[in-house]
């Protein structure tokens, strides 16, 4: 093993708020919390110490938090580290950076050499950028983010959001509906026409799960009218198991105890295996009382159905996950145990 | 006449190597179920094998248990390198299915292609055939995918040790009309280079299936491992493999490049030297902080004080959740209050989600202090001291709250590594931070599947701590089950899976993953071009796991990815832990 390689290494592990992997995934989050936001581009580097690196960022264009005149920042990096986001040499990309004075100061770095800062490491703060600024569309978003900071209204901002939450840009719709679903406030600045855009692509959405996802759960947060028959009619075309959870959740989330009774009804009219299978396992999301009781219905008219039992360990229940262990046992029992749920 | 010479290139592995070729199956193939002149007869061999076309083929060639392949039996053609198809002549008789056939000593008619005939005692049962020879789908090394073993476009070839290591086929078998299977006791595994075995060394080229221990065989799939009375020559090698259906036709072979490296103490991740296996000790201890909340539109953040409180800051976090509390029920079980249940509970859960996600590989964790310091230490060598440690900890001393934990990354687990530390000039803070995990939380949106628990017990939202609401008691032991009881089963659940999936992730650092760079040289760390979202250190593979689910090692994780089931370690991290693969030079 080459020696390097035997050098200490300290590898962040950074938090993801919701569940898919994209390239903007985390953004938004970045971009408010940051001190500086901008276009910039890494032109130098230089050795502090055997354990820290100084990043020279050239500003392009400054969109938040920097102050008048400022056309540079210094990144503070420790080379032994094993940092997520690092400046990459000569590229043009959207910097969220914050102020890293404390950890200058603990380092020993000269006062008068800086500002310093961190990178942010919120997965996907640090995206390439197009060479047309202008049109670039995260660039859109994150202007969009720093307009509202400098006082923007908030019916301009929604505005201007839902029309990215709704348009063709896959990372940059995804961030814009999670930010919609984390801002109750922003949120309410949306028009009937723009809820109904938004419930229409719920149930409409076919190829991108996760943005689909995203906007179930915006839909769920507004309680909007039409939520959980979006999310059922959703189901008929995406089969997909993360979506089918998210709709069980979200169900409990709308309806309580009562999530299972509209899936249960759709299961009766369901022929089609896969949907069949979808639903049921929406069913166990729910993990509500009702939904274990059914389950446990079905678990005895077939012990061989695989729908059914990861339907039971959707539930999680430890009633539900004994029926799939030990399926006659739990099967009898089903009608005398927890009776006054 | 023509000489029907087969192309060693795709088959490889069997030929010249003075190796003589044996006879692996035999398929008769007629219009009816009796044979007769001009119905044909394929007899399949280990390796490539040449036979000129119109040669006839009497006793002096192939020997039947009974009866005669009949006058004037020839040579039709070759259907694959490794068959020989004969056409059978006037007044041929055997029994499909009970005739037994084997080369005869004399034979000079079907050779390999260096001029080996074959000669073997093995005979086999002439079977019908039907109509269809087997295919190799997948020819891999300990289930890892091929995106990941060396054929994928990340390039790179596996490299694995000597022995201990197993070999995986896929087949299928699609004869018509009834396909008669793959049988897999039948399969021809072959080396480029000698082996070591319990019978000496076998020669490049030999079947090697009689060396390996079968583990699994399916009508679709089957795995051997190499014991350790097997052992591989160092180097470059080939394997080959064929497999064989029930009526004898044999697939066409499929290969795979790996590279055999023997083991040194300094490149096996977990070496048995002085220590019998690697022990991680999760420490609870860290007490820096304290915590309280402030409410937001829609939920609650956590503030962080930086003074201690006397009380672990794992424990800080557990009672802003709502999983301890303050006044807790005495005597739940036995004489184990409320929040003795909870964290007893919370501990064997994390304990239990890191043995599964470690299955197989010679590591277990603990809570419990073993013997032994890492004094001031960062690291010490790993035949030092028993243990390794990281801290199960409140926050990230990061500001914005963002970071889920920080280890040290040990190639090859050279040492053990006190994941302990706190921030100094050259490091931050190392450990996994279950502030991060509930600052984000808390702030998520009220249906998200973390809320969905928490919003219940949380007393910044609203909530009422495990063990202050009436009946807790009886929900703890499993009398009671309502949605209370259910929030309380799987926010204890969830939250311990989740802080799981991030111990065995930084755990995963210091034990040598991900190195970056293709195998040999690393395990595809840090290639976001084959592997789109990685970064430095890490692998993003989720287009490998079940909707879902995600790699251990991937740069991103969120609630709802680390609870789900199908997260896991992916198929190459998997047998690095395992031992079954290993990177380094």
């Amino acid at each position: 093993m080459a020696t390097d390689m035997r050098t200490l290494r300290v590898l962040p592990f950074v938090l993801v708020a919701c569940a898919p992997v994209a390239l903007a995934q985390d953004l938004r989050k970045a971009l408010t919390e940051a001190d500086v936001v901008a276009v910039a581009r890494a032109v130098g580097k230089t050795a502090f110490s055997e354990d820290v690196e100084l990043h020279r960022l050239q500003l392009v264009e400054p969109l938040r938090g920097a102050r008048d005149g400022q056309t540079t920042a210094v990144v503070v990096d420790w080379p032994k580290l094993s940092l997520h986001n690092r400046p990459s040499p000569r590229q043009t990309r959207l910097y969220c950076l914050q102020d890293a004075t404390r950890e200058a100061q603990r380092i020993g770095l000269p006062a008068d050499g800086g500002p310093y800062y961190r990178m942010s490491a919120r997965a996907g703060s640090n995206p390439l950028v197009g060479q047309d600024l202008a049109a670039d569309p995260i660039l859109r978003f994150a202007r969009t983010l720093a307009d509202a900071e400098r006082g923007a209204t908030p019916a301009d901002t929604a505005n201007a959001l839902a029309a990215m939450a709704l348009g063709q840009d896959a990372a940059v719709r995804l961030e814009a509906t999670r930010l919609f679903a984390e801002r109750p406030l922003l949120r309410a600045r949306l028009s009937p026409p723009q809820w109904s855009d938004l419930l229409g692509r719920t149930s409409g959405e076919t190829a991108d799960i996760d943005y689909k996802i995203a906007l179930a759960e915006l839909c769920a947060e507004q309680r909007l009218d039409g939520t959980v028959d979006a999310l059922l009619v959703g189901l008929g075309s995406v089969k997909d198991p993360a979506y089918a959870r998210t709709v069980g959740r979200l169900c409990a989330f709308l309806r309580g105890e009562d999530a299972a009774e509209p899936l249960l009804q759709r299961l009766q009219t369901t022929g089609d295996q896969p949907t069949r299978a979808a639903l049921l396992l929406a069913v166990g999301a729910t993990r509500t009382a009702k939904a274990l009781d059914a389950l446990l219905q079905f678990k005895q008219r077939a012990t061989e159905d695989a729908a059914v039992d990861a339907a039971l360990q959707e539930h999680g229940s430890q009633r539900a996950k004994d029926a799939v262990l030990r399926p006659g046992k739990d099967g009898k029992d089903a009608d005398n145990k927890d009776a006054g749920k | 006449m023509a000489a029907l010479a087969a192309a060693c290139g795709g088959g490889g592995g069997g030929g010249g190597d003075g190796v003589a070729p044996r006879l692996v199956g035999a398929a008769f193939a007629g219009i009816g179920p009796t044979p007769l002149q001009n119905d044909l007869l394929v007899l399949s061999c280990s390796e490539d094998v040449t036979a000129t076309a119109g040669t006839a083929v009497g006793t002096n060639v192939m020997t039947l248990s009974s009866g005669s392949l009949g006058t004037g039996c020839i040579v039709q053609d070759q259907p694959t390198t490794r068959s020989v198809r004969l056409r059978l002549g006037s007044g041929v008789s055997f029994t499909p299915g009970v005739t037994t056939i084997a080369f005869a000593p004399t034979n000079s008619v079907i050779k390999d292609t260096s001029g080996n005939a074959g000669t073997g005692t093995d005979t086999v049962v002439i079977g019908d055939s039907d109509g269809a020879a087997p295919t190799i789908g997948n020819l891999t090394l300990n289930a890892i995918d091929s995106v990941l073993n060396g054929t994928g476009p990340a390039g790179g070839t596996l490299q694995v040790p000597q022995n201990g290591w197993n070999i995986d086929v896929a087949y299928a078998d699609t004869g018509a009309p009834t396909p008669l299977g793959v049988d897999a006791t039948r399969t021809q595994i072959t080396a480029s280079v000698a082996v070591g075995t319990s019978a000496g060394t076998q020669p490049a080229g030999a079947n090697l299936t009689p060396f390996l221990v079968p583990v699994v065989a399916t009508s679709t799939a089957a795995r051997w491992n190499v014991p350790a009375a097997t052992s591989f020559g160092t180097g470059p090698v080939t394997l080959t493999v064929s497999v064989v259906d029930g009526g004898g036709l044999q697939s066409a072979p499929a290969t795979f490049h790996l590279t055999v490296h023997a083991w040194t103490d300094a490149l096996r991740p977990f070496e048995t030297t002085v220590n019998s296996q690697q022990v991680w000790l999760i420490d609870t201890t860290r007490d820096v902080e304290s915590f309280t909340t402030s409410p937001i539109i829609g939920g609650a953040t956590i503030n962080i004080v930086t003074t201690p409180n006397g009380r672990g800051d794992w424990l800080d976090i557990l009672f802003v959740l709502g999983l301890q509390s303050t006044t807790p029920i005495p005597n739940v079980i036995g004489n184990q209050n409320s929040n003795d249940v909870v964290l007893q509970r919370f501990q064997a859960a994390i304990l239990s989600n890191l043995g599964a996600l470690y299955a197989g590989a010679n590591v277990t964790f603990t809570f419990t202090q073993p013997s032994g310091s890492f004094g001031s230490n960062s690291s010490v060598p790993y035949a030092s001291l028993g243990y390794s440690q990281i801290c199960l900890g409140g926050s990230d001393d990061n500001g914005a709250a963002d970071i889920l934990g920080v280890a040290q990354l040990d190639p090859n687990n050279q040492r053990q590594n006190n994941d302990c530390l706190l921030e100094s000039p050259n490091n931050v803070r190392l450990g996994v931070f279950l502030h991060t995990i509930a600052n984000d939380g808390l702030e998520s949106p009220v249906g998200s599947a973390f809320r969905r628990n928490f919003n219940s017990l949380a007393p910044a939202l609203g909530g009422t701590p495990v063990g202050n609401a009436s009946g807790d008691d009886n929900r703890l032991t499993g009398t009671t089950v309502d949605l209370r009881s259910g929030a309380i089963d799987n926010g204890i659940a969830e939250l311990a899976r989740f802080a799981a999936v991030v111990l065995a992730h930084e755990c995963g650092h210091s034990v040598g993953l991900v190195m970056n760079g293709a195998m040999p040289v690393g395990l595809y760390g840090g290639d976001p071009v084959n592997f789109p979202g990685s970064t430095d250190g890490h692998i993003d593979t989720r287009f490998l796991f079940p909707s879902g689910g995600t790699n251990v090692m991937s740069p991103l994780l969120s609630y709802v990815l680390a609870t789900d089931s199908h997260t896991a370690f992916n198929s190459l991290n998997l047998a690095y832990l395992r031992e079954q693969a290993f990177y380094g030079n």
